[in-house]
Parts: C-alpha cells; sequence; structure tokens
C-alpha cells in the first residue's frame, strides 16, 4: 500500500483540461452514507436545514423536533423530519489484466484511458470535497487506498493509478472479494474494466453483493476500436494477451462472425449488469477520455 | 480390361503438375503479420465454428483439382482400353504362330448382311502380319484340316492371299482335327520360339464342346477371337431329310423331314420337296429349340435312284443354306428272293417247298438256286437270300452272301440241320465285327424233338399279329431238328424273340453290317407249325423285317469320307460319277476290291446330289451331302468353358463381342477431357457453395 504522496502531479491528470469540467460533479444515484457533513444525501434523517417529511410524533422522541405549529392547527403531535446530507467515498477499482494493455496503433491502450479516466474523476471527486480511494485489480487487489478527501490523499490515489502496470494473472472476481472483505462503508464503487473474464457471471454475481451492501457501481466498460473490428488482410496471427495462444486465420472469412460475437458480448456485458442494477458505461478509447467523462457525469446530475 | 498408354511420358507430367500447384501455394503462402488481439477468445470460437466446414471444402476442393490436373494427364497420356492380346504384335522376340479359321458352315450366318467368315479374314490377317521373329502357319477348319503351308513360314503373304480366299463349306469344324494339326506344327517351332495359337470361329456350342487343346504343347498361348454376333440368331434349318423303311415303285412311304427351330418363339414353315420330278409339300407348327419331325407323304412311279431336295418356303433367316437339304433315295422294285437249298424243286413235302410257297404262293418272285452251285449274278439282284436244308455250302459263297449282308441284303437263314451250324460258323467268321446274333449254334448232342416254345416276345414275327390269341395259337406247335444254341455274352438278348424249352433260341435276328440275318432254328418239315396259321405270317415278317432295314440314309455328312458299294454294277471301268454343278471338286474314284464295286471319295463334296452313272446315263447309285445337323444350331459356347475345362491347362484367353479384332479403343482421352472440365466445373460450384 502506498503511503507516501508524490512529488509531482501524476502524468494522467491534466488540470488545463480538467477545468472545463468543474461545473460538473459525480453525484451517487442513491443515499450514501458518509463520515462527514457534505453535500450528498445520507440514509439518515438529522437536523440539515434541508425539509424532508413529516412523521407521527412518538412519546419518548426529542420535543424539540416537534412542529408546534401543526399540533395547534390540527390538534395532533408531528415531527418533522430534514433529509441529512453528508460526503461521498469513492472507490476506483482499475483493471490491470494483460487484456487492458491493449489498444490501436498510435493510441492509448485501454489500461492508459483507464488510468487518465481514474485520474481525471480522482480529481473531480476532490473537487467537489468528496474522499476517493483507488484499488488495481490483478490476482485480487494488488494495491490500493482507502478512501480519503485530503489533497495530499489523491495524489497518493493518483500516484497509485499512476503506477499501475499490466499483469499476467489476474482474477477480478477475487479482487472485489477482497474489497468487500475489508468492510468498507457503502460508497460508489467505479470499476474500470474490460471484463474480458473468465466467468462473466461470477463476475456479476460478486458486484450484485456490494449492490445489495447499497453500493453504488459504476462499470466502465472500456473497448477499443481494433477489437472491435478485426484488420484488413490475407493472413493474420493474433495472440492473445492471457496466455490464449495464438490463431492464424484470413480475417476476411471470419470478420462477420467475430463482429457479431463481440456485440453479443457487450451486449451480454450491458445486460448483466443493467440486471445487477450497475450503473454501466461502454467507453471507447477511440474517444477522448473527458468527452466519455462528460458523458456520464451529466446524466448522472452533475 | 487392360489399358495401355500411348504417351506414358504424360503421366510424369500430370504428376508434376498436380505436385506444381502444391509446391506454388506452398511457396507463395503469405507470412501472417502479427498482432495481439485480447478477444483472440472470440476469434478461436469463430474459427472453431467455421473449421470443420474449411476443412471439408478444402478437402473438396484439394480433391477436384487433383482429379482435373489427373484427367488431363491422362487425357495426354492416351490410354488404350480394352483387353491386352495375349498374342498380339507388341511381343517382341522369336515366335511360331498358328492360326486357325473356322470356315464351317455357320461361319455363313449373317447379322446385318456381315458375315462371321468376312470378320474372321480380317482378324485373322491381323496376326498374319509381319513381325521381326515371327513365323505363322494358316489353317483352314472344316471337316478336314487344310493347311496353307506344310510348316510355319515367314511368306504372309502367301498366308493371306490363301486367306483371302478361304471360303465357308457346308461342312462342320472338326475340332480336333484342326487342334492336332496345329499341335504338330508347333511341336516343330525351334527351341526358345513363343508358341502360339490363334483360333478365329463363331466357336458354336454343338462342335466346340469336343475341343481339347492337351494335344498341343503346355507352353503354347491361345488366343480365342470370337466373330459369332453378339445378338442371338435365329435360325430354321432342314437338318434331315430320310425314309424310312424299304421303298418301293408304286407303294406308299413317307419322306421324314426334320426341321430345327432354333429360335426363342414357335414358327410355321411350309415345307418343299421336290424328288423324281414330283412336288410334294407339307406344313408344321415347329416349337422353339428342338427338331420337329415334318412327314410328306410319297408314292414313287418308278424304281430306280429317286434325287431332289426339300427346302424351307419363304423363311428369312440367319443361315439361308440349310433352309434346303438334298435327297437321294433309292426305289426298288418288288423284292425278289432266292432260296439256296439242294432239296429239289419238285413240289414236295419237304421244308423249302413249304418256305418258297410261304414267301410268294405263286413263287414268281423266288429264285430257287442250287445251294452247292451258286449263280452269284442272280444272287446278287436278290433283295432276301434264304437257306433252307443247303447242306455244307463253300466258303466263298458264304463270304459272298457276308458282302451282301454288309451292303444291306437280308438273309433268312433256316437251320435245321447239324451242317447248319458249321455253315452259320463261316458265315460269322466272313462276316466278321458285324456278326451280331446273340448265340453261337452248335450240333445238338442228341436228338432234338418235341420241342415248344416256352418263351416268346409279343412283337416276335409272325406272334405279334396275333394278339391275345398268341398263346392259344402257340401251345399246340411242336418243333423237331434244328441246332442247340449257346448264348454269347456281348449279345444283344433283345435280338432273341422267342426260346424252346430246352433253352435254345428258337427265333433270332440281328443286324448285320447294313443288313439284317434272321435264323429260325428247326427243321420245317418235321415240326407241325407248317400246318398252323402262324407259318405263312412268322416267314413273310421274317422275310420283311430281313430286307426292311434298308433304311435310306440321310445325306452324308460333307467332308466326310465316303466309300459307297456299287455291287450289282456289271462294268466298273464304265462308270462316270457326276457332281450337282460342273464345280471342279474331287468327286472320288471307283474302284474293285474283293468282287465289289466300290465308290471311294476320301472327302465328300458340297452340299448336292452325287450320281454314279454307267455308259447308257443310267444312275447306278446316288449319295447326297449336306452339312451336318449340329452346323445348323448357332448358340456360342460359354467362354468360361474354353478358357477353365477345355484348356487342358493351357493359358487360354477369349475374346468376343463386337469390338474383337478391332483396334482398341483410344477415345478414352476424350472422356479424360470430359472428366477435366467436370472437375473444374465442380470446383467452381464447391467455391460457390462454401462462399461465405
Amino acid at each position: 500500500m502506498s503511503t507516501l504522496a508524490p512529488d509531482s502531479d501524476s502524468k494522467f491528470l491534466q488540470r488545463a483540461a480538467l477545468a472545463s469540467l468543474r461545473h460538473l460533479r459525480f453525484a451517487p444515484r442513491q443515499r450514501v452514507h458518509g463520515g462527514n457533513a457534505g453535500r450528498h444525501r445520507s440514509h439518515q434523517h438529522g437536523g440539515s436545514s434541508e425539509f424532508a417529511d413529516y412523521r407521527q410524533y412518538t412519546p419518548g422522541e426529542d420535543l424539540r423536533r416537534l412542529d408546534w405549529k401543526v399540533l395547534a392547527r390540527t390538534g395532533r403531535p408531528y415531527v418533522r423530519l430534514y433529509q441529512d446530507e453528508t460526503d461521498m467515498r469513492c472507490l476506483l477499482l482499475l483493471d490491470a489484466s494483460a487484456s487492458m494493455d491493449f489498444g490501436s496503433p498510435n493510441g492509448l491502450t485501454k489500461l492508459q484511458y483507464a488510468k487518465y479516466l481514474a485520474t481525471a474523476m480522482s480529481q473531480l471527486i476532490l473537487d467537489q470535497l468528496d474522499c476517493v480511494g483507488a484499488a488495481i485489480a490483478g490476482a485480487g487487489v494488488v494495491d490500493r487506498l482507502l478512501p480519503g478527501g485530503t489533497p495530499t490523499h489523491v495524489r497518493r490515489v493518483q500516484s497509485l493509478i499512476e503506477a499501475a502496470q499490466p499483469l499476467a494473472q489476474t482474477d477480478l472476481v477475487k479482487a472485489l472479494d477482497d474489497i468487500r472483505s475489508t468492510n468498507l462503508r457503502s460508497g460508489s464503487l467505479i470499476l474500470l474494466s474490460d471484463f474480458l473474464v473468465d466467468d462473466l457471471d461470477a463476475l456479476f454475481a460478486s458486484l450484485r453483493l456490494f449492490r445489495r451492501r447499497r453500493w453504488d457501481v459504476l462499470l466502465l466498460h472500456i473497448v477499443d476500436r481494433s477489437e472491435e473490428t478485426l484488420p484488413d488482410g490475407v493472413a493474420w496471427r493474433f495472440e492473445g494477451l492471457e496466455n490464449e495462444g495464438a490463431v492464424d486465420c484470413s480475417p476476411a472469412e471470419v470478420k462477420c462472425d467475430y463482429e457479431a460475437r463481440f456485440s453479443a458480448f457487450c451486449a451480454e456485458v450491458r445486460t448483466l449488469a443493467l440486471a445487477s442494477d450497475c450503473d454501466y458505461r461502454r467507453l471507447s478509447t477511440a474517444t477522448h477520455y473527458l468527452q466519455s467523462l462528460s458523458g456520464f457525469l451529466v446524466p448522472r446530475g452533475g | 480390361m487392360a489399358m495401355q498408354l500411348l504417351n506414358p511420358w504424360a503421366l510424369v507430367l500430370g504428376a508434376v503438375s498436380v505436385g506444381l500447384p502444391i509446391a506454388v501455394h506452398l511457396l507463395t503462402r503469405p507470412r501472417p503479420k502479427r498482432m495481439a488481439l485480447p478477444t483472440v477468445r472470440f476469434l478461436r470460437g469463430v474459427i472453431e465454428q467455421k473449421r470443420s466446414i474449411n476443412k471439408l471444402r478444402d478437402w473438396l476442393l484439394l480433391l477436384l483439382r487433383t482429379l482435373a490436373v489427373t484427367a488431363l494427364a491422362f487425357a495426354f497420356a492416351r490410354p488404350l482400353l480394352g483387353v491386352k492380346p495375349l498374342v498380339s504384335s507388341d511381343a517382341t522376340g522369336d515366335a511360331t504362330r498358328v492360326v486357325i479359321v473356322d470356315v464351317s458352315q455357320s461361319m455363313t450366318a449373317s447379322q446385318r448382311g456381315i458375315s462371321p467368315i468376312e470378320r474372321a479374314r480380317e482378324v485373322a490377317a491381323a496376326h498374319l502380319a509381319f513381325h521381326p521373329g515371327l513365323r505363322a502357319s494358316l489353317i483352314l477348319a472344316g471337316e478336314s484340316a487344310e493347311m496353307a503351308t506344310s510348316s510355319a513360314t515367314a511368306n504372309f503373304a502367301a498366308l493371306r492371299e490363301q486367306l483371302a480366299s478361304a471360303a465357308a463349306q457346308t461342312q462342320r469344324t472338326n475340332v480336333p482335327a484342326a487342334i492336332n494339326a496345329a499341335a504338330e506344327v508347333l511341336a516343330k517351332s525351334p527351341q526358345g520360339h513363343r508358341r502360339e495359337l490363334v483360333i478365329v470361329s463363331d466357336f458354336q456350342r454343338s462342335n466346340w464342346t469336343a475341343a481339347d487343346f492337351t494335344p498341343l504343347p503346355a507352353d503354347t498361348q491361345i488366343q480365342l477371337e470370337s466373330v459369332a454376333p453378339t445378338a442371338p440368331l435365329e435360325n430354321l434349318a432342314i437338318v434331315r431329310a430320310a425314309v424310312r423303311g424299304r421303298v418301293e415303285a408304286g407303294g406308299a412311304t413317307r419322306i421324314e423331314l426334320d426341321v430345327l427351330n432354333d429360335a426363342r418363339t414357335p414358327r410355321a414353315v411350309q415345307v418343299e420337296v421336290t424328288i423324281g420330278g414330283q412336288s410334294l409339300h407339307g406344313s408344321a407348327t415347329l416349337p422353339p429349340r428342338v427338331r420337329t419331325t415334318v412327314p410328306i407323304a410319297w408314292t414313287p412311279t418308278t424304281a430306280g435312284w429317286a434325287t431332289g431336295k426339300a427346302r424351307l418356303l419363304d423363311v428369312g433367316d440367319a443361315l439361308p443354306q440349310d433352309d434346303q437339304r438334298p435327297i437321294a433315295i433309292e426305289v426298288s422294285s418288288a423284292p425278289t428272293y432266292v432260296l439256296l437249298t439242294r432239296e429239289s424243286a419238285a413240289p414236295a413235302p419237304v421244308s423249302s417247298h413249304f418256305v418258297e410257297r410261304a414267301l410268294a404262293p405263286t413263287g414268281e418272285r423266288v429264285t430257287r438256286l442250287d445251294s452247292q452251285q451258286i449263280d452269284r449274278v442272280a444272287l446278287s439282284k436278290a433283295a432276301l437270300v434264304v437257306i433252307d436244308h443247303a447242306g455244307k455250302m463253300s466258303d466263298s459263297d458264304l463270304e459272298w452272301i457276308a458282302g451282301m449282308l454288309r451292303r444291306g441284303r437280308g438273309v433268312l437263314y433256316i437251320a435245321a440241320e447239324p451242317i447248319d451250324a458249321i455253315n452259320l460258323a463261316s458265315l460269322a467268321r466272313a462276316a466278321g465285327s458285324d456278326w451280331k446274333l446273340p448265340v453261337e449254334f452248335v450240333p445238338s448232342s442228341f436228338a432234338r424233338g418235341d420241342l415248344f416254345l416256352s418263351d416268346w416276345r409279343v412283337d416276335a414275327p409272325g406272334i405279334a399279329l396275333l394278339g391275345d390269341s398268341a398263346q392259344a395259337a402257340i401251345a399246340p406247335l411242336r418243333f423237331a431238328g434244328g441246332l442247340a444254341s449257346r448264348p454269347i455274352a456281348s449279345g444283344l438278348k433283345d435280338d432273341i424273340f422267342a426260346s424252346f424249352n430246352d433253352r435254345s433260341a428258337a427265333i433270332v435276328m440281328s443286324p448285320c453290317g447294313a443288313g439284317n440275318i434272321a435264323v429260325l432254328n428247326a427243321d420245317l418239315a418235321r415240326s407241325n407249325i407248317i400246318s398252323s396259321n402262324i407259318f405263312v405270317p412268322l416267314i413273310g415278317e421274317l422275310a420283311n423285317r430281313a430286307i426292311s432295314s434298308r433304311v435310306a440314309d440321310d445325306a452324308c455328312p460333307s467332308g466326310q469320307p465316303l466309300v459307297a458299294s456299287l455291287a450289282s454294277v456289271a462294268k466298273p471301268d464304265k462308270l462316270d460319277i457326276v457332281g450337282p454343278d460342273d464345280a471342279s471338286v474331287d468327286l472320288g474314284e471307283i474302284v474293285v476290291e474283293s468282287n465289289q464295286t466300290l465308290w471311294r471319295w476320301p472327302h465328300s463334296g458340297p452340299a448336292g446330289v452325287y450320281r454314279v452313272v454307267d455308259e447308257e446315263k443310267a444312275v447306278v447309285h446316288a449319295i447326297a451331302t449336306a452339312a451336318p445337323a449340329e452346323e445348323s444350331s448357332l448358340a456360342p459356347i460359354d467362354p468360361k468353358l474354353l478358357e477353365s475345362r477345355l484348356a487342358g491347362g493351357r493359358t487360354v484367353q477369349f475374346n468376343g463381342g463386337d469390338d474383337v479384332g478391332a483396334k482398341r479403343d483410344d477415345t478414352a482421352w476424350t472422356w479424360a477431357m470430359a472428366g477435366t472440365s467436370v472437375f473444374v466445373l465442380l470446383e467452381l460450384l464447391t467455391l460457390l457453395l462454401f462462399r461465405n
């Protein structure tokens, strides 16, 4: 676990570019548990100034919350309820599998793209005074920082993200299990992955456990243009990145079927995500990461 | 089927051509570009799915391409298809070859205007072409094997000239003779020469079942070239024309025509017989595959030789030559008898008197001769010689009588006295192997008398007429005299018509040469049979049976040797032989041997009637010649039979059908080219079918 804050910014942090997104904020889709007062609605009703509702008075309650005016008008005791507001704890989980180390020529790899996204999001979350942490998924969680809200912590987070390297052995399910076993309070889990795992059902089963613990789960499915379609040519040897061997073929013969399979895979991931009540965004490395970022921040109430 | 290639190098070229596309494919196979792909798992799944289909497509394409190139190479190689002949001009080295060409009558059976003999000439000529180291001989196989040269020769021009003049004859094929002649030539072939025998024939079943190749040297290569038409031929033929029994002028008789219907369906035919200036007609429906006898009623008007022919009317069949058959029948005048006895001609109750009266009540047809001084000229004119109480006859007289027997005259011997045993023994010796009496008569050691018939056949002479009353008529008969008899082991018991109670033979009759001899074993004068109603029928029927054996023969098979007896001719040197036309055929010669005038003909001529005429042009003798009946049956023999059972261990190859003798089929390259086109089209079709 990284403990020291870096002396300089992460190379994936582009402050000037992020300035255009300063008006946007990352909001959870639901109430969250927070440690401090913040701008996000909490699960708890407390002494905030934002009126929420009335509730019939129960003997023994604090009389200070009794709405005397209503009692005078109706003769019945009611208690005024106010929405408690808290801060958000957000955890960025970065898939560092070998398949993420793939990108189009002269373009970003999926891992690099994810690093840009994660770094930008950590900065945005810091700017909206929320807490952010990060974890790198290998064969489990290989490195992590629990959510924190100080600039120093966020630099550490960004440094952690910058230092992530593609790993030969990855197990995303185990990484999720590791996070879940730390008994973190619920918050937002942002998973950046290409979802090229052996068992999608197991992965989403694990994600459903997060949802059951009232985590807000956002799945960012990163795909590359070069894996959406095959290149032209007579003979190619395609080599797998995760010890999958090589395949010789003529792309023209299998192109249609391959594209159909890949589309079916993406559709399956999306279906499973929505079925698990997770927010799902499919992001292409061909699209600038800031555009992709704004693309899902705006609908989330940014 | 064997195959030979005109351009075998083309196959090497084809093999290279087959390998070339593969080599080009391997050499020009693009080097794959390498690329990392995280989703290779999806690609692998797609390829796994496609691999089975692609594999099938690739194999199909490879197969079709290979077949196309192979077929192309095959076409360039110019294959020759067909049976590789056992005997061919392709063979190298010295060889002795004998070519047998069938010239029998069946070789003229035509199909669509082409006769087998014409094809046979062509096929045989191909085997008689010059080839270094080859010597050949030609045998024309008819009734006799006619060799073009005495031994194998290299003068093929002479052989082909002989072959060109070969014509089918109205003869059968004497297969053993032809094979023996070939064996003789092949046996003389020099050491180290290859021995080859080529037989060109229609291989009629009726002739070739007698084939036996064992006389040939064991290393002889035998090639049988069948020129028989492939389609079964239908043939109608008169295979026999004869008269049963003695033909007498003024007496009604029947000419029996045996007509063969060698077809699969019944046929109705009309026949016409022209003989002795008469034209006779008949008709019949002939069942398939059998011979049917068609009787034609005929009443000859004059004695002598009646000649003519029988023919089928309005018959269109494969072999017209056998639709007619020549006929030569001797028409006799009323039979005359000679009675040889030493008894007096004066009317007296003696045996010869009773016999004479029984033979001819008026006596006009019976000539009584003294058995001790025989007038042989008078004797020769008799149809039947009756010997009764003749005493001891001279051996020369008995030899003369034996000669008459062989030539078809009848003899009725009434054995009454012991001396008759000596006469019968002498007659038997003179007749030689023709003597077939089932018993030997010997003098009795005791006086024979009071004998009666204990056994008799119901068809015995004189008894057959009695029917149910035979027992009653025979019972009172008592006989005396005669001879004892001893059965001969080789004798035919059926020739004993009646026996006495002492087991001696009473009535015996058997053929002897062309005639018959009958023996009545009793002294008639001492027996009561002369007063019974059996006597006259008995003597009359014995006489008739003794002379009725002279059945007019069917035509003599053409080509076979012939010896005809002209016994009654007075001046043999004045005789002349006349053939049916002016053809310069050998007609044989007239010779006198052992006091007999004979017409000796080593090879009887073609079908027709041949006559022997005297200086006054009167016909003394006539003979009809025709092809044997088996020549009319055109069914071929099963080739497997010739190649196996009849081969005698020799290597035999049978070439049959329409392609025999023809050049081997060299049109296979066109089929190979067509195959190439088909394979290319199939390849395109495969590519279309498996298009993604």
